[in-house]
């Protein structure tokens, strides 16, 4: 267990950046998903972390203690793969046990680990088999096993659950964190899928191209994304954009000059002062409402049904307003008729400039 | 089909009908005739003689003299040979032959495929000439060892000379021809362990490497404990094919040491060449050759067992 800091890493193979100066401070204990899609840089900033990879600058520390040059075997990393990669030709036990003999642990001392991992993931009753035939999320629990029982200083997590069907992959998400809590060892874990990062981490870092995007909890990435790429990469289903023209007297629907926004004065300030003439609405399908019979105003707008449909308690419908879709997550017995009126609260909508950055 | 329809649909899909009913060879038929060439090879080559070579084993006669009836001895053919010390002194000169051969062609043949597992300038140029002895006819092999092992003028002989040791008499002595005759068959099949020891190297998944370097393995234990094992079922049929063919190692000795001196560097494959198509005994030599197929089939089995018992685990 021990703090990690990543200063300044870069990597690049060949001409591609893959990781450009990235910097990231882990506190012990601390569970940090790199969350990104994919060629962002997540799994060779984690490979470094390994000493898989070697970086083209930068210096990664352990406890203050620099390991940038150090081998995987001398850095005191667990490491689980994408693809389980136990050792076929072993017993779960022998598994377990292979980086402690590897390193020339007694006998008597591996057992008493063993036992104690053993206990912990509870797979006792599997120490005896062989990995080749055993179910997904069992491996997986070996796996785990296997990177913790020499108390690294750091777990670190490739897309672990990938492999795991989805049934099983929430309940183990729970006892993933369970497990990472009871153990209290610093965990990077690396995910291209947004909601595995959200239920899982104490902090996400959301990376593009190698560079941290946004850092923060789960719920700040949700509710406060640092740009519009962040806004649309976290959460399900994904945020609407509307185009909209800066007018003399505030903002309008691009392909409908009739449809009023009112944003708050921080953001008509901003796009004044950097002389917009577009901007975009960005709205989560959760918080729009529906509004028949209400006359039509700023942020209240006419809307034309395009297609719905039940997903579990919740209707997923498409709406057509001045030529631009919108999303909506409505309560199941919503009323969607052909023509309805959509109301968009302003204290739940967000405001980018085109090139992606925010205005507020 | 047919049967369900009226008359009057039958007549009008008349000719449809009897296009289908135009004889079609089911799959069993052509599968048959697909076999049938190999069945009927393999039952002209290897039943008959097999089931002749039974036969002969009971009998004492010589192809030589087919107007000597021959004699009906039930197993005394069997019960000469195995009371013969002169045939247990075979079987264990090729045993120790076999130990001999393929302890250098695996020691030497993993440690090279390991070597070539590194990225260097040149390694496929030199994976290529690494597997050219195999190309070699075996009666070359032996014809040109002989010469390298020649006592007087022997390259092999020069090179002990330039280390200060007196001249070794190679192939004059079963147990230096028993080392001389190795190398030779080491040199020629070492390349085929190579290739197939770097095609289990090659095997393993690169996740599990990386697995063992984050869990702390050096390469030699990485070696011995991820990278050996885990190529093992490749490495027992590599050593399977080669006990079998090192087990009727005959060529070479042919070449190289003629089976002497005396005949105590005989393989019992040459032995038994000498017997079926020397001197003809023709019912011995049967009853000898089932028994060198008793002895390579129950090896086999000993292999394809442990073979079994490891594709079910990895």
């Amino acid at each position: 267990m021990a703090t990690v800091e990543i200063d300044n890493l870069t990597v690049r193979f060949g001409e591609v950046t893959a990781v450009d100066a990235f910097t990231m401070t882990l506190d012990q204990g601390e569970f940090v998903v790199l969350l990104g899609p994919s060629g962002c840089g997540k799994t060779t900033t984690l490979r470094c972390v390994a000493g898989l990879q070697s970086c083209t600058s930068g210096e990664i520390r352990f406890d203050g203690t620099p390991v940038t040059n150090l081998v995987p075997a001398e850095r005191n990393v667990g490491m689980v793969f994408q693809f389980v990669s136990l050792y076929p030709h072993l017993t779960v036990r022998q598994n377990i046990a292979f980086p402690l003999r590897a390193r020339g642990v007694r006998r008597a001392e591996i057992a008493k680990k063993i036992d104690r991992v053993a206990t912990v993931f509870m797979i006792g009753d599997i120490l005896g088999h062989y990995v080749v035939g055993l179910p997904p999320g069992a491996r997986q629990k070996v796996a785990l096993a296997r990177a913790v029982v020499r108390e690294p200083a750091v777990l670190l997590l490739d897309e672990p659950l990938s492999g795991v069907e989805e049934q099983y992959r929430e309940e183990m998400r729970w006892e993933l964190r369970h497990f990472q809590k009871e153990l209290g060892i610093t965990t990077v874990y690396v995910t291209h899928d947004q909601r595995e990062a959200m239920s899982l981490a104490d902090r996400v870092v959301l990376m593009r191209d190698g560079k941290t995007i946004q850092s923060g909890p789960p719920a700040a990435l949700f509710d406060d994304p640092a740009d519009r790429f962040a806004a649309s990469f976290i959460g399900s289903p994904s945020m609407n954009f509307l185009n909209l023209k800066v007018g003399a007297d505030g903002l309008s629907v691009a392909s409908d000059q009739t449809l009023l926004v009112s944003p708050p004065q921080q953001v008509i300030d901003r796009y004044r002062a950097q002389g917009l003439e577009e901007v975009i609405l960005g709205i989560r399908p959760h918080a729009v409402e529906l509004a028949n019979g209400a006359a039509v105003d700023n942020n209240v707008w006419p809307a034309q049904l395009v297609d719905a449909a039940l997903v579990g308690r919740d209707l997923q419908a498409d709406f057509s307003i001045g030529g631009q879709t919108i999303k909506a997550e409505l309560p199941f017995d919503a009323d969607v008729g052909g023509a309805s009126v959509l109301r968009l609260p302003p204290e739940r909508c967000f405001f980018f400039a085109p090139d992606g950055s925010r205005l507020g | 089909m047919a049967t369900n329809m009226s008359d009057a649909k039958r007549r009008m899909a008349g000719p449809e009908l009897r296009q289908k009913r135009t004889p079609m060879l089911s799959d069993s038929w052509l599968c048959a005739i697909f076999i049938a060439p190999s069945v009927l090879m393999l039952a002209l080559m290897v039943f008959y003689p097999f089931v002749m070579l039974i036969r002969y084993s009971g009998l004492t006669f010589s192809m030589l003299r087919p107007d000597v009836a021959p004699v009906h001895v039930g197993l005394g053919n069997y019960i000469d040979l195995l009371t013969d010390t002169g045939v247990w002194h075979r079987f264990a000169f090729t045993g120790k032959f076999v130990l001999a051969t393929l302890s250098i062609q695996f020691t030497v043949g993993i440690a090279a495929a390991y070597a070539f597992q590194r990225d260097f300038k040149g390694r496929d140029v030199l994976f290529t000439l690494a597997l050219m002895p195999m190309m070699f006819c075996p009666i070359v092999v032996g014809f040109l060892w002989q010469y390298m092992f020649n006592s007087e003028w022997g390259l092999v002989n020069w090179l002990v000379s330039l280390l200060g040791v007196a001249k070794i008499d190679w192939l004059g002595q079963s147990e230096n021809a028993l080392w001389a005759v190795a190398v030779a068959d080491a040199w020629t099949w070492t390349p085929f362990v190579i290739l197939l020891a770097t095609a289990g190297f090659r095997g393993i998944p690169k996740d599990i490497r990386e697995s063992a370097q984050v869990d702390g393995a050096s390469p030699a234990f990485t070696f011995f404990h991820v990278t050996l094992p885990m190529s093992l079922p490749i490495i027992v049929i590599a050593l399977l094919l080669r006990v079998i063919d090192a087990f009727k190692q005959f060529d070479l000795f042919v070449a190289m040491t003629g089976g002497g001196p005396g005949s105590e560097t005989e393989t019992a494959a040459y032995s038994l060449s000498k017997m079926a198509f020397g001197y003809f005994h023709t019912g011995q030599a049967s009853a000898f050759a089932i028994i060198l197929l008793v002895v390579i089939f129950g090896l086999s089995m000993v292999f394809v067992r442990y073979l079994t018992s490891l594709s079910n685990r990895i």
